[in-house]
């Protein structure tokens, strides 16, 4: 249990402030003039480390980081100083249902958006009515995806992630989806996953979620590194901070 | 993924696929009504050259036109998942590939009923749908990844492939052009793979095996080429979507 799982050291990351596409010209006469527009610094000088088995809360106000430093943690985006080095296999769970299509059926999309998280065709095959049985969608396998709520798509999608084979779960926000019932079926998943060793690094503005199930807190404040810590503690002087 | 983006076309129910057969119909009546007795004077089989020629075009225009816009048009799933990106081109170009297959086997159909010989050279098509996938998987990985970046290529390879419709020799014979405008035909990747196709479906005839080699592993090596020019820009695709 006290094997390092994710390590970042001194982790920097710095973006463009203007992060519009150029026209052809305009990218020939830039990089003729280097002119350089400015940066925008997203994480700056983040050491942490991460043990298998803890399941990490990431709080922070909107534009602090949390989603920057789970993509740098999951590879999406190189550091621009520093280093994050994790051990196992990742699972990124951002925004549900990213993938899936509109104009597929209920069907087709289960094996498709099982394909971007790489669960195996015969795999999916095999647990297509449990998904189905999940997700509370009997009858509504030919629908097309449009069709459905917003609430019903992210239970599909959850529905199907369950199944991910993977030593780290990094959700960005995903746990603000659908009804309070669903949210309580996620919930009670992430506690039985939890007790299978795995390592959930969780972005969240969700503070009762974050004191019931994280056992560590990460508090971001633009891009800087507040607390890392219990999350009573954690929680405590974030709040201090909120009423000030 | 490919099944995906296959079946998102109207082209996986049949009636579709008539539809999007409709418009090379109209564009090859048009050629042949026109250049008939032109550019096609002295060529066997012209209807069959036509047909064969604006197949093969017209797969790789669009292919690598829709290729282009996939990154940029599946914004979401290119920024919000961790496999690798040149998975959602390849998908792109693969998902179109059965279209190409049915498109050339009627090739060979209306080629059969308008008096062309069937050749045992016909056995080669799989090599020419692998070679036609090699060159447009290239190309497609290429634009794809500049598209990010530069937000007018889309317009300027528009431009572009009508260019390259003329400097193809699909309604004309290479011998019809001289001088700077037959060299530029020569170079024309396309060209070669036109010649190859009509050589086996149209006229039984083979390729020099050295030089048909030698064509296929440049093409090889420029995927290979496409592909760690994609990743090397990939990580940074982020910071323009």
């Amino acid at each position: 249990m006290d094997e390092a799982i994710i390590t970042t050291q001194n982790l920097w990351r710095e973006f463009p402030k203007e992060r519009n596409r150029s026209t052809l010209f305009q990218a020939i006469r830039k990089r003729r003039n280097d002119k350089d527009g400015g940066t925008i610094i997203a994480v700056q000088n983040l050491s942490v480390t991460i043990k298998k088995g803890e399941n990490i809360g990431l709080i922070g106000n909107n534009g602090s980081g949390k989603s920057t430093f789970i993509r740098l943690v999951a590879g999406l985006v190189p550091p621009t100083t520093g280093t994050v080095v994790s051990k196992g296999e990742i699972a990124l769970l951002s925004h549900l249902g990213v993938g899936m299509l509109d104009d597929l059926t209920v069907r087709d999309n289960v094996f498709l958006y099982g394909a971007i998280h790489r669960i195996p065709r015969s795999e999916i095959s095999q647990l297509y009515d449990e998904i189905i049985e999940w997700a509370e969608l009997e009858g509504f396998s030919k629908s097309l995806l449009k069709n459905l709520s917003w609430g019903m798509q992210a239970r599909l999608a959850f529905s199907v992630i369950r199944h991910i084979q993977a030593d780290i779960f990094l959700l960005d926000e995903a746990d603000t989806a659908g009804d309070v019932h669903f949210r309580e079926k996620m919930k009670a998943f992430f506690r039985k996953q939890s007790n299978l060793e795995r390592t959930f690094l969780i972005a969240t503005h969700e503070m009762d979620f974050v004191n019931s199930f994280c056992t560590k807190v990460l508090w971001l404040h633009h891009g800087r590194q507040m607390a890392f810590g219990e999350p009573q503690e954690v929680l405590a002087q974030y709040k201090l901070q909120k009423e000030r | 993924m490919t099944t995906a983006q296959y079946k998102l076309r109207d082209q996986s129910t049949v009636l579709g696929y008539l539809w999007s057969f409709l418009n090379p119909i109209l564009m090859l009546s048009i050629l042949y009504i026109f250049f008939r007795n032109r550019t096609g004077e002295g060529i066997d089989y012209y209807a069959s050259y036509l047909l064969v020629g604006y197949v093969l075009y017209n797969h790789f225009a669009k292919t690598t036109s829709s290729a282009l816009r996939v990154l940029v048009d599946q914004k979401f799933l290119t920024s919000h998942t961790i496999f690798p990106k040149e998975i959602i081109v390849i998908s792109s170009v693969l998902s179109r590939s059965f279209e190409l297959f049915i498109s050339l086997g009627v090739s060979i159909l209306i080629g059969f009923f308008i008096g062309v010989p069937l050749y045992f050279s016909l056995l080669f098509t799989p090599v020419l749908i692998l070679l036609l996938l090699v060159f447009t998987m290239w190309v497609s990985l290429i634009l794809a990844i500049l598209n990010v970046f530069i937000r007018d290529i889309d317009y300027i390879y528009d431009v572009l492939l009508r260019v390259l419709f003329f400097i193809t020799p699909i309604f004309y014979a290479k011998a019809y052009v001289s001088g700077i405008a037959r060299l530029i035909v020569q170079l024309n990747p396309l060209t070669h793979i036109l010649d190859f196709g009509r050589g086996i479906i149209i006229y039984g005839v083979l390729p020099n095996g050295l030089l048909f080699s030698i064509f296929i592993c440049i093409n090889v090596f420029l995927l290979m080429i496409a592909l760690w020019f994609f990743r090397k820009l990939e990580p940074h695709i982020l910071e323009f979507l």
